[in-house]
């Protein structure tokens, strides 16, 4: 039973990625075009988002749930060292929501759309980014709660070079599912040119950057990240992930809009997949350094009767959910 | 212990914030669809203009209403992580089924907002119904969960140890119920009277424009309702307060000394170190008979509690005779509209009744929010009433007064942009006179 909330706290975390990740990325895209594009390209972001952004953005806070409903210890613990980067995180999450549905929404267009365009892109940045360095966090595995310093307890666990990697990492992810995803939302051929080579242009930066991660992984010497370049299963979803860039590359070149959307979150799954492969059974992976003992599902995992209402929860509410999700998608988003 | 302040304030404010556009965001879908209804029925292109106009405020305090919704279910463990991880397990059901039925409201938003001529109509009506619907249930659950903090049930405590956790009795714990349904008909009573008095704004400006008529009939009839159930809803949640938290009830009526024959305090301001209250009206036994239906039996003073016990008085009872005295003034003005409604028609436009439907748009949510201090600054200074104290369960960090001030410059800036939006929106609603052909969107 244990195992399987475990499976569904990490598909709502892979699809909060795959999905919300992508709307992120479509402001950070925003951020870094050129003035003369960003009206058209808010255009076609609007069109694109405007209609299941807010769905997308739920799959965290079910994940969350899960978290402090199953493993309870694991959410405190996370909640203690890492309130800073969340805290950012949740700034940007209130920011970039309502800048969003202000600039849609605003009765009038006017030069407010300036700021609201501006809050939006940034919070856009700024909250992937957080989230990355909590990611970046979990899998160093620093935490130390006998910490006595506020440095060591609040700060040195997010606070490093792999973290701050792993975080541009993730915006780059992001950004690139979104320009894939975009390829698709216009008809117009200048706007899909311009979407093909962004997205060509993320990807190479996420190649560059990838390598940057597993270098500072490296030399932080992170034990998790040492399992991952031991585990089979988890080499295999690299070299995979690696092999299918020059398929997404040539796709793009072709201007196929199905197939490198394919691929790109085919990417990420398997990247997502790797990550959970080296770290389960842990939650919180160990911190030797310091003698904490991590938190593995089992340890962490509530009692029989709370799984058991949860899980019956859970299956019911996805029967109530993933039709009406993939009904809103398909009218939405499938253009016959 | 200025950590645990900074904390305790943080979560208010957050709650404060929400609870509005939580309040807006389950009335209005109703208001909504009943506008929507009517153009379906009538082709009157009055009511798709009303119907539009309305889909864009939803939308805006829906997307509010969601991520500040998202802040509050992750600070309830950044700020408070020893009650998370205590209470998580056992309340943690209402929050999953509160995420699902949050899932299908956004999931009807997106149809609702973005189908019109794309899906069957009648299916596009029903999404904007449902979102109403999906938007109470949500309310619901995560009041089941604020319920068990006051009437923690369906857990047994052995040592430290919390055992036996049993979520469905925790779920549908004593105070539930009645919490649920006096926030519920609370968000119809304050967004009614709230969207009557922007349109009567509105009509009081443009006489002629029958939108904002048909906009004040329609809020009205949920606010009026609601208005009027509130008063006999509010009587049951008071005795449950009475039964399952004395101190909190003691608090609410300053009733410092317990007594047989107690008389109800109308007003009033309590000297908690007197123990005594000056300025206030008695009416004497009706504080028994509320509590307990019957005129000559105990009431539980603040006396049979030590008092360091104590949630603070002057606060929850002020707070408290402000709920009240905006509950009954509602529900007078629900009973002078429907008699002008059903005698004197001529008088619903007239410039005296539009004013005082301008000056009550507010205080609905204004009771709202008073509801909440007495909810949960009536909890004080427990977090689950009896079991965990507040102070017990704070976060170890330090400098918790940044992320306040970060939160409440983010909050008050918000609003303000919030109240400027609406102004724009209320401007420019002014080109949607019924016989313009201009498209609501």
């Amino acid at each position: 039973m244990i195992e399987f909330i475990a499976l569904f706290m990490g598909i709502s975390i892979w699809l909060y990625c795959l999905l919300g990740g992508a709307d992120f990325g479509a402001g950070i895209l925003e951020l870094f075009t050129p003035k003369a594009m960003q009206k058209e390209q808010r255009k076609v972001v609007n069109k694109a988002l405007s209609s299941v952004w807010e769905v997308n953005h739920i799959w965290l806070i079910l994940a969350l749930v899960i978290c402090f409903n199953a493993f309870p210890k694991v959410w405190a613990q996370i909640a203690i060292t890492f309130h800073i980067p969340l805290t950012i995180m949740l700034m940007g999450i209130v920011c970039r929501g309502c800048a969003f549905t202000f600039r849609h929404y605003d009765a009038y267009k006017d030069e407010s759309q300036i700021y609201y365009n501006r809050f939006f892109t940034l919070s856009s940045l700024l909250t992937p980014f957080s989230l990355g360095l909590v990611a970046g966090g979990l899998i160093l595995g620093r935490i130390n709660p006998a910490a006595t310093s506020f440095n060591t307890a609040y700060i040195a666990p997010w606070f490093n070079l792999f973290s701050f990697t792993l975080a541009i990492f993730l915006c780059i992810l992001f950004t690139y599912l979104a320009s894939v995803y975009l390829v698709g939302e216009t008809s117009d051929q200048k706007l899909k040119s311009f979407f093909i080579f962004r997205a060509k242009r993320w990807m190479t930066a996420s190649i560059v950057v990838g390598g940057a991660v597993f270098i500072t992984g490296w030399f932080s010497h992170s034990d998790l990240f040492q399992r991952f370049l031991t585990s089979p299963v988890s080499l295999f979803c690299v070299g995979l992930t690696t092999l299918l860039l020059i398929p997404g590359w040539i796709a793009l070149n072709e201007r196929a809009i199905w197939i490198p959307r394919v691929i790109a979150s085919g990417q990420f799954t398997l990247i997502v997949l790797g990550w959970y492969n080296v770290e389960y059974p842990y939650l919180i992976p160990p911190s030797p350094q310091f003698g904490y003992p991590g938190l593995t599902l089992y340890d962490a995992a509530a009692s029989g009767a709370v799984l058991n209402s949860l899980a019956l929860a859970l299956i019911i509410g996805s029967l109530l959910i993933f039709p009406s999700i993939f009904y809103l998608f398909k009218v939405f988003k499938v253009r016959t | 212990m200025i950590d645990l302040l900074a904390a305790r304030s943080q979560m208010a404010i957050s709650l404060g914030f929400h609870i509005i556009f939580a309040c807006i965001g389950m009335a209005m879908p109703f208001f909504m669809s009943m506008a929507h209804w009517r153009w379906l029925k009538t082709r009157d292109k009055l009511y798709l203009n009303l119907t539009k106009v309305w889909m864009r405020g939803v939308a805006i305090f829906f997307a509010m209403g969601a991520v500040s919704g998202t802040v509050l279910a992750f600070e309830l463990g950044l700020l408070f992580p020893g009650f998370m991880e205590k209470a998580g397990p056992v309340i943690g059901l209402p929050f999953a089924w509160e995420g699902t039925a949050f899932f299908l409201e956004a999931i009807a938003l997106g149809f609702y907002l973005y189908g019109w001529n794309k899906i069957n109509q009648w299916v596009h009506w029903a999404a904007g119904l449902a979102m109403g619907v999906f938007g109470i249930a949500s309310a619901f659950f995560v009041i089941c969960a604020n319920g068990w903090m006051n009437s923690p049930t369906g857990f047994d405590i052995v040592g430290d140890k919390w055992t036996n956790i049993d979520p469905i009795a925790a779920m549908f714990n004593p105070a539930a119920l009645q919490q649920g349904i006096h926030m519920s008909i609370a968000a119809f009573a304050a967004t009614g009277f709230g969207v009557a008095g922007i349109h009567a704004f509105l009509l009081f400006r443009e006489r002629q424009d029958r939108l904002h008529a048909a906009a004040i009939r329609i809020a009205l009839i949920f606010g009026t309702t609601a208005a009027l159930l509130q008063p006999i809803s509010g009587d049951l949640s008071a005795k449950m307060v009475a039964d399952t938290q004395p101190e909190k009830f003691a608090a609410m009526e300053s009733h410092f000394k317990t007594e047989k024959g107690a008389g109800l305090l109308i007003g009033g301001i309590p000297l908690e170190d007197e123990r005594r209250v000056i300025l206030g009206l008695r009416i004497p036994g009706m504080l028994s008979f509320l509590a307990h239906g019957d005129f000559d039996s105990e009431v539980t003073g603040l006396d049979a509690f030590p008092e360091e016990d104590w949630p603070p008085v002057i606060v929850v009872h002020v707070a408290f005779q402000v709920m009240v005295g905006i509950g009954f003034l509602l529900a007078g003005l629900s009973l002078l509209y429907l008699f002008i409604r059903w005698k004197k028609q001529q008088l619903l436009d007239h410039p005296w009744f539009l004013l005082l439907l301008i000056v009550c748009t507010p205080i609905g949510f204004i009771a709202v929010e008073a509801g909440w201090v007495v909810t949960e600054v009536g909890r004080q200074p427990w977090v689950v009433y009896k079991i965990l104290r507040v102070a017990d369960t704070v976060t170890p960090m330090p400098g918790l007064w940044i992320p306040l001030l970060l939160f409440t410059g983010m909050y008050v800036a918000l609003t303000a942009v919030g109240a400027w939006l609406m102004a724009r929106q209320i401007k420019s609603v002014r080109g949607l006179a019924p016989e313009s052909e201009k498209d609501g969107l």
